[in-house]
């Protein structure tokens, strides 16, 4: 019953008001940020190529020429971006992309539930996700948009979930008698308070989906935390064309969030991370194994941001993860843990479980 | 609320109940009911159409060829989605189909890579349902060796480095299809193993693939397989060709970590999203002691009294809600059902990942998804031509209505919307 409290509490002000952690009332603030999960865990070395890397060609005979032919853009330091990503492409001219290389949680087996699991939450069993915790130290309004609500806005805070579907949300009447049916269910009824406050739905592609998810986030009363997912990055076989569709979705669902956040986006930041990264050598049917060393994005609207960051391990066999995978050198939560002090301008406690 | 036992054995452990299925329960003995179904066997669709199909000549460079052949693809899948709905709609050993389901959902494979499209289907046909009161170690060898299975997971084109195409085309080995056969097909992410023993099995896989030319069944490629033995788990097996792979399948089937992941997920799927410690224990003993045989896991779990909690524990997954709501008003349109089940978040064979759908409320239940359910609830309220006192009787239900004026219309959507039938 602690959960229905916590929901009753918070749909009325006084209640609000009267909660130790509030710091900031939720239309006072500016800033915004999402969070974009690659399911499957994406290439990075294909997303980031480092172009100058000796061992790279030896490593990927059949990958790498067909990405070089393809025409990935120069980012400099011997670095170069995957050619199917020119919304991204275009924000690192205006200082407001940032590449984090060879970047890792520390989660160091090969499992995508597992690793996905902590990449959410801190813990390959959690059940509370970080954006969850962080809606709740913040005290403000979170939405996540897919098909399931995912661990990372699982907890104890009420997060908005969107599935987006072609049914109609149910009317007030429709509402009003299943509180009546459901007197006896505390349960269900506090999941039909959360049902009256739903945004609309947005059916249709996923870009049309975060295009609505970034006006609602615009607006001053609208959403501060966000979290998406796009799924299909687990490239073992053919990845060359597999890797061209996929970034060209995330290309188009970033440019819907930023269309959409409209005069929002220079207070915004979006983050782009998978659950680890893929082997150095492509295997046997033109693509890649799970590895553990991958890639971040960072997006911001304010600018100011280098176009990479993080220490290069190189690609030989002795630099390598466990001779294979790319060594990683950050932690990932670390670094996005620094980038949400930096975002809103406070120290945060630690978010992970 | 408490639920009682004929509720349980037509909701808990089937897909809830059609006219007339509770009294049946009620004159049989609601675990008689159950058991009986275990020596039924179930339907089979017509398989016709889709060898047809796929004895066809391969690629053509005719846009407007490559076009029908994949209408005619799309159409075969929908027809094979379509079968399974009707059977869930129509079963009266609605046991064996949520046995099916389950064991499907165990060995995902996912319609949204394109060579599977017409497969996911047939697979659960072939190679799931010959064995759901059969082995489990039947059951794995079968889905390894189906089409479906080495194409969703490439194991049809991974080759030895040693091998003769291994070395001749610079092919190499794929370890997609051995890592998920440990990590959620057998012992379970947290089982002993480590990275040598995904590559052990990787190689010993090598060879098994799918021969395009005679309608796309199995076949064991020598030029493919990595010659030499491997070391699996500590046991070394001697390269024995196509049954290298086979012999370790085997001994993962039996191994006792296999045992304990597959109770505690059969245990998670039908009763408690944590189930207790003495019924997982329960399970997982019957299944060592019966060489994985999966009639006796689920006899067990139907004769355990921690199967029969009066407290609704299971959250159920959309589907399971659709089932639901479609036997209790007489649905038998499964295109019409497969239309909200994509709405619903769980579109048929097209979990998006060889893990499968998740099994928890965690997952399914929201604000959002109760928000659909509502819909979902409204339309078939106003479709069904049963009055509300039949639908109420049909699901066992004795209605406290609301003091507010209710239509029929009204009276069914509560009904379809009732706690029961979301939870269980």
């Amino acid at each position: 019953m602690k959960r229905r409290q916590f929901l009753q509490g918070s749909a009325s002000l006084l209640a609000l008001s009267a909660l130790p952690m509030q710091v900031w009332g939720s239309g006072e603030q500016q800033q915004r940020f999402i969070w974009i999960t690659l399911r499957g865990a994406w290439d990075g070395l294909s997303v980031v190529v480092p172009t100058d890397e000796p061992q790279l060609k030896a490593a990927r005979p059949t990958l790498l020429p067909a990405l070089l032919e393809a025409g990935p853009t120069p980012l400099g330091q011997g670095f170069a971006l995957h050619p199917a990503l020119p919304t991204v492409a275009k924000l690192v001219k205006q200082q407001q992309a940032c590449a984090h290389l060879a970047v890792a949680t520390q989660y160091r087996q090969r499992s995508h539930f597992d690793g996905q699991a902590y990449l959410e939450s801190g813990a390959t069993s959690g059940s509370t996700g970080w954006l969850n915790t962080l809606a709740s130290v913040l005290d403000v309004p979170a939405e996540a948009v897919g098909p399931r609500l995912p661990l990372i806005a699982r907890g104890e805070a009420p997060i908005a979930h969107q599935i987006h579907n072609r049914l109609a949300s149910p009317s007030e009447q429709r509402l009003a008698l299943l509180r009546e049916w459901y007197q006896d269910e505390p349960y269900l009824t506090g999941l039909l308070q959360q049902a009256q406050a739903l945004p609309e739905q947005q059916p249709g592609k996923m870009a049309a989906q975060a295009r609505a998810l970034a006006e609602a986030m615009a607006d001053d009363r609208g959403p501060v935390l966000a979290a998406l997912e796009l799924s299909g990055w687990d490239s073992h076989a053919n990845q060359h064309g597999l890797l061209i569709r996929r970034l060209e979705q995330l290309d188009g669902v970033i440019a819907a969030l930023i269309a959409g956040l409209g005069k929002r986006w220079p207070d915004t930041q979006i983050w782009i991370a998978s659950e680890f990264g893929r082997t150095v050598k492509e295997n046997g049917t033109k693509g890649t194994d799970h590895g553990t060393g991958g890639l971040a994005l960072q997006l911001s609207g304010a600018g100011q941001l280098p176009p990479l960051s993080g220490r290069w391990p190189g690609l030989s066999e002795q630099a390598r993860y466990e001779g294979r995978d790319l060594m990683p050198t950050q932690d990932l939560h670390d670094i996005v843990h620094a980038g949400l002090e930096r975002h809103f301008a406070r120290p945060l406690p630690p978010l992970l479980s | 609320m408490s639920i009682d036992a004929h509720h349980i054995a037509s909701t808990r452990f089937g897909l809830g109940p059609r006219p007339g299925e509770l009294a049946q329960i009620k004159q049989v003995g609601a675990q008689r009911w159950l058991e009986q179904q275990l020596t039924q066997t179930g339907p089979q669709f017509d398989n016709g159409p889709l060898h047809a199909l796929l004895s066809q000549p391969g690629r053509s460079d005719e846009p407007e060829a490559r076009k029908a052949r994949s209408k005619r693809a799309r159409q075969e899948a929908q027809r094979q989605v379509q079968y399974r709905h009707q059977y869930a709609l129509s079963s009266d050993a609605p046991l064996l189909e949520r046995l099916s389901h389950f064991w499907t959902n165990h060995f995902a494979v996912s319609i949204d890579k394109r060579p599977v499209l017409m497969l996911a289907g047939a697979m659960e046909r072939d190679a799931i349902r010959p064995h759901l009161t059969g082995r489990f170690s039947d059951m794995l060898s079968a889905v390894c060796r189906h089409p479906a299975m080495l194409l969703y997971l490439d194991n049809a084109q991974s080759a030895g480095p040693n091998s003769r195409v291994g070395m001749k085309r610079n092919k190499g080995l794929n370890e997609n299809l051995a890592r998920e056969i440990l990590e959620l097909h057998t012992l379970g992410v947290d089982g002993p193993y480590g990275q040598p023993d995904v590559e052990a099995l990787a190689a010993m896989l090598t060879g098994w693939s799918v021969d395009r030319g005679t309608g796309g069944g199995f076949v064991f490629r020598p030029a493919m397989h990595q010659s030499g033995p491997q070391t699996l788990l500590g046991k070394r097996y001697p390269d024995t060709q196509e049954q290298q792979a086979q012999q370790a399948l085997q001994a993962l089937a039996r191994h006792p970590a296999t045992a304990q992941f597959l109770a505690t997920k059969l245990a998670r799927h039908f009763i408690a999203d944590e189930p207790s410690a003495e019924l997982v224990a329960t399970l997982a003993k019957t299944y060592r002691d019966h060489d994985t045989s999966l009639k006796a896991m689920t006899i067990a779990m139907i004769r355990h009294p921690h199967s029969w909690r009066i407290e609704r524990q299971k959250w159920r997954q959309p589907i399971q809600y659709l089932y639901g709501v479609g036997r209790a008003i007489g649905l038998d349109d499964g295109a019409q059902l497969e239309r909200l089940a994509r709405q619903l978040a769980q579109p048929t064979y097209q979990p998006g990942s060889p893990a499968g759908w998740p099994d928890t409320a965690q997952a399914w239940r929201s604000a959002s998804a109760l928000a659909s359910r509502a819909e979902v609830a409204q339309l078939a309220a106003k479709r069904s031509d049963h009055s509300a006192e039949q639908l109420a009787a049909s699901l066992g239900i004795e209605p406290r209505w609301p003091d507010s004026p209710l239509s029929a219309t009204d009276q069914r959507y509560l009904l379809l919307m009732h706690p029961q039938l979301l939870e269980v």
